[in-house]
C-alpha cells in the first residue's frame, strides 16, 4: 500500500469519504444529481480524485447495459461508485469515462 | 569516445595541408635552424612557443636544471627573460631593494597592476619585519613605503594593528601569515601572478595544473566514479568500472510485520531506524543488521521519524496525529506531542538539537522538544527538510516548494511545479532539491519525474526518470561519493538509481517483492543505501567488491 498519496481540494463544499475523510470532488463539479446507487441516491462526475479503479465487468443497469469499474477510495479501500467505461445504448453514451459516487458514502465537509 | 576519434581525424587532415609543403625531414631543420616563430602550431595546434616554454619550465620544477637549459637552446625559446627570473629568485630570498628595481622590467599596467605590485611586496617586507622583531624598519616602511601608495586604507590599518603584537608567533597568528619560514614568499609570488602578463612571467607549474585538470575533468565523466582510486595514471583516461556502485543485497532486514513506510540512517551511520505500517520503529544496528530496540507506542501507522543532531533522540509521527520523542539508549518514550488534528507526515530537527518542525495537511509548526509551540503556519506541509547549515527550512506541499529562513522565519523564496510533488530531498550543500513530481496524470498515468533544483537559480537542471509511481509516496534522495547518484523507489519493485551531473539510468536494482516507497543513503558510508518496501523488508545494499575483493584486485593491472 504504501503512504497514499493523497489531493486535497477547496471550496465551498468538498465532497469526502465517509469512512476516512480523503477528498473526492467538489459539489461545484457534479454534472448530475438524478442517478441511484445500490444504496439510494447518486452523483455523476467528470473527475474524481485520490480513487483506483478496480477490474472491469459488464452491469446491466437500468439504463441498459454497462461496462464498469468499481472505484475504491485510495486511502481506506472502500468501494465509493463505478466509473463507466462503455455505454451500449446510444442515448448513455455521455456516461463514458464519468464516475459515480454514492451519496450514503459521502461526507460533506468545507474547506 | 566518439567525438574523440572524430576530432583526431579532423587534426590529421588539418596537419596534411601545411606539412605537405615542407616534406617531414625539413621539419627539425626548422626548428634548429634560424630564429624559431613562436606562432608556428604543433600538429594538433598548440602554439609551439608557449608548449615547449611549459616543458622548459615543467623540466626545471623536476629538477632537470640541465636538460631544462639544453632544450631552452635546441628550441630557442626561452622561458623568461632574465629580469624575470631574477625577480622571482629575489622574492624567494627576500631582497626587497632589488625586486624594486626589477618591477618596471614587468610590463606593468601603472594604473591597475604596478601599484597593487607594490603594495603587496612592501605588504610582505613590512610583515618580515616585524616578525625579526625589527620595530622601527617596519614603522619606516609602513609610513614611507606602504601609506603613499594609497592602495587598500583599511588593510593599512589593519597592518597597524599588527604592531601591537607582542612577539612574531603572535603576529603569525593575527595576521594568519606563516612567516619567513613558511610559503609566505611563495604564495606572495603566486599571488602576483595575477599582475603579470603569463606571457611575461609563465605561472608555477603550469603543464601540471593543466594536468590536474585534465584528471579532474576525466573524473567528473566518470560515471561510476567513486573515490576509491586515489592514484591517477597519466598514460590513460581515467575510468571507474560499475562494482563501485551499491548494487548487490547485503542483508535483508524482516522484523517488521507490516509495510515499511520510512527508514533514515543516524547521522553517525551506525544505526538506522525504521517507521512501519505495523504502527512501530524499529532501530537497527549496521554492524550486527539485527534490531537494537523496538519502539511501541504509536496506535497507527508510523509515517516518518527523524534522529536528533547528535543522534540520541528520536522523533516519530504518524497516522494517530502524535509526534513522539524517544530516547535512543534507552527505547523510553520520553514525549508525545498532541498538537496536530491531521496525520502528521513530516519530521525535522533544528541544528541546536532543542526545537523541531512537523507538518501535516494543514499545518507546518516549529515547537520545542519540551512541548512549546513556537511558531506555526498554515499551509498544507507534506515533506520537509532543513539545510545543513541550519539556516532553512524547505517545506514542500501541493505543488509549491516554500524555502524559509529560520533566523527570522520570513519566506526566503518558493518554487513551483505544474504537477503535484510527492516528496523531496535536499543535497547535503543544501543548494540542490530533488522534487519527485506526477507528470500530466491524466494522459500519463504512471509517468513520474524527478526534477534537480537548483535553489539559488531557481530553476530545474536535471530530470531523471523511469520509475513508477501511482497511488503511493515514493521517496529518493541522493548518495554516494560526492553524492553523485540520485536514488528512488518505485511501485514496480525495484529501486532505481540515476547519474545526478548526466540524469542517465545507471541500474535498476530488483530484489523486493512489492512496492519501494522509502529509500535512504548512508551518510558516512558512500557504498551503502537502504530500501524499504511493502513487501515487510528493508534491504540494505553494497558493492558487488566486499565480497570478493581478492578477485577484484587481481583482475585490475
Amino acid at each position: 500500500m504504501g503512504i497514499v498519496y493523497k489531493k486535497y481540494l477547496t471550496g465551498e463544499k468538498v465532497l469526502t469519504c465517509n469512512n476516512c475523510k480523503t477528498h473526492f470532488a467538489t459539489c461545484d463539479s457534479i454534472i448530475s444529481k438524478n442517478f441511484h446507487g445500490q444504496n439510494g441516491r447518486a452523483f455523476l462526475f467528470s473527475n474524481v480524485i485520490n480513487v483506483y479503479t478496480g477490474d472491469a465487468e459488464d452491469r446491466l443497469m437500468r439504463t441498459g447495459q454497462h461496462t464498469v469499474q468499481d472505484i475504491h477510495c485510495a486511502e481506506c479501500s472502500t468501494v465509493v461508485g463505478w466509473k463507466y467505461l462503455v455505454a451500449y445504448e446510444q442515448s448513455e453514451r455521455y456516461k463514458e469515462g464519468r464516475f459515480i459516487l454514492e451519496r450514503t458514502l459521502l461526507h460533506y465537509t468545507s474547506t | 569516445m566518439k567525438p574523440e576519434t572524430h576530432n583526431r581525424s579532423s587534426t590529421n587532415g588539418q596537419s596534411a595541408g601545411p606539412s605537405s609543403r615542407n616534406d617531414q625531414e625539413d621539419v627539425p631543420m626548422t626548428m634548429t635552424v634560424g630564429s624559431p616563430n613562436p606562432n608556428v602550431l604543433t600538429p594538433t595546434g598548440f602554439n609551439r612557443h608557449e608548449l615547449v616554454r611549459l616543458m622548459v619550465q615543467s623540466l626545471q620544477s623536476l629538477g632537470y636544471k640541465k636538460s631544462a637549459h639544453e632544450l631552452e637552446a635546441e628550441s630557442g625559446f626561452q622561458l623568461e627573460s632574465p629580469a624575470v627570473t631574477l625577480f622571482r629568485e629575489c622574492v624567494l630570498q627576500g631582497k626587497w631593494d632589488k625586486v624594486e628595481e626589477l618591477m618596471d622590467e614587468l610590463d606593468l599596467d601603472p594604473v591597475h597592476g604596478l601599484p597593487l605590485v607594490k603594495f603587496s611586496i612592501r605588504e610582505q617586507k613590512f610583515l618580515e619585519l616585524l616578525e625579526a622583531r625589527q620595530i622601527k624598519s617596519a614603522l619606516v616602511v609602513l609610513r614611507s613605503e606602504l601609506t603613499p601608495l594609497n592602495q587598500n586604507i583599511e588593510r593599512v590599518h589593519t597592518l597597524t594593528s599588527y604592531m601591537m603584537s607582542s612577539s612574531a608567533e603572535d603576529l603569525r597568528q593575527r595576521a594568519q601569515w606563516d612567516g619567513v619560514a613558511g610559503l609566505s614568499r611563495q604564495t606572495l609570488l603566486s599571488s602576483l601572478q595575477k599582475f603579470i602578463s603569463p606571457a611575461v612571467m609563465v605561472p608555477q607549474l603550469r603543464l601540471e595544473t593543466m594536468l590536474r585538470q585534465a584528471t579532474e575533468l576525466q573524473a567528473k565523466n566518470c560515471i561510476y566514479h567513486d573515490n576509491r582510486s586515489t592514484s591517477y595514471s597519466l598514460y590513460s583516461d581515467h575510468i571507474c568500472d560499475k562494482s563501485g556502485i551499491p548494487s548487490v543485497t547485503k542483508k535483508i532486514l524482516d522484523n517488521h510485520t507490516n509495510e515499511v513506510w520510512y527508514i533514515t540512517f543516524s547521522h553517525d551511520g551506525k544505526y538506522l531506524a525504521s517507521g512501519s505500517a505495523d504502527s512501530r520503529i524499529i532501530i537497527w544496528s549496521l554492524e550486527s543488521f539485527e534490531p537494537v530496540h523496538t519502539l511501541q507506542g504509536h496506535t497507527s501507522k508510523v509515517s516518518c521519524c527523524a534522529w536528533s543532531p547528535d543522534d540520541t533522540q528520536l522523533l516519530t509521527a504518524g497516522y494517530d496525529r502524535t509526534v513522539k520523542l524517544w530516547d535512543v539508549k534507552t527505547a523510553v518514550l520520553k514525549s508525545t506531542f498532541q498538537r496536530h488534528s491531521d496525520v502528521v507526515s513530516c519530521l525535522a530537527w533544528l541544528p541546536d538539537g532543542e526545537r523541531f518542525v512537523s507538518g501535516s495537511d494543514k499545518n507546518l509548526y516549529l515547537m520545542s522538544y519540551t512541548g512549546d509551540m513556537l511558531r506555526q503556519w498554515q499551509f498544507p506541509v507534506r515533506d520537509l527538510a532543513i539545510s545543513f547549515d541550519g539556516q532553512t527550512l524547505v517545506a514542500m506541499g501541493g505543488t509549491i516548494v516554500r524555502l524559509i529562513s529560520l533566523v527570522d522565519f520570513s519566506e526566503i523564496s518558493k518554487i513551483e511545479e505544474t504537477d503535484s510533488i510527492t516528496a523531496i530531498s535536499l543535497s547535503k550543500d543544501g543548494c540542490h532539491l530533488l522534487v519527485s513530481t506526477t507528470l500530466k496524470p491524466d494522459k500519463l498515468p504512471t509517468m513520474r519525474e524527478i526534477h534537480l533544483w537548483n535553489l539559488a537559480e531557481g530553476r530545474i537542471e536535471r530530470k531523471y526518470s523511469g520509475f513508477k509511481q501511482g497511488l503511493y509516496i515514493v521517496r529518493c534522495c541522493f548518495g554516494g561519493w560526492d553524492e553523485r547518484f540520485v536514488i528512488s523507489g518505485s511501485e514496480d519493485c525495484k529501486v532505481y538509481i540515476w547519474h545526478k551531473e548526466n540524469g542517465s539510468l545507471i541500474q535498476t536494482l530488483e530484489g523486493h517483492s512489492r512496492a519501494v516507497t522509502s529509500v535512504a543513503w548512508s551518510p558516512t558510508n558512500p557504498a551503502m543505501f537502504a530500501s524499504a518496501s511493502d513487501d515487510h523488508t528493508i534491504r540494505i545494499w553494497g558493492t558487488p567488491e566486499d565480497d570478493q575483493p581478492q578477485v577484484l584486485s587481481a583482475n585490475s593491472p
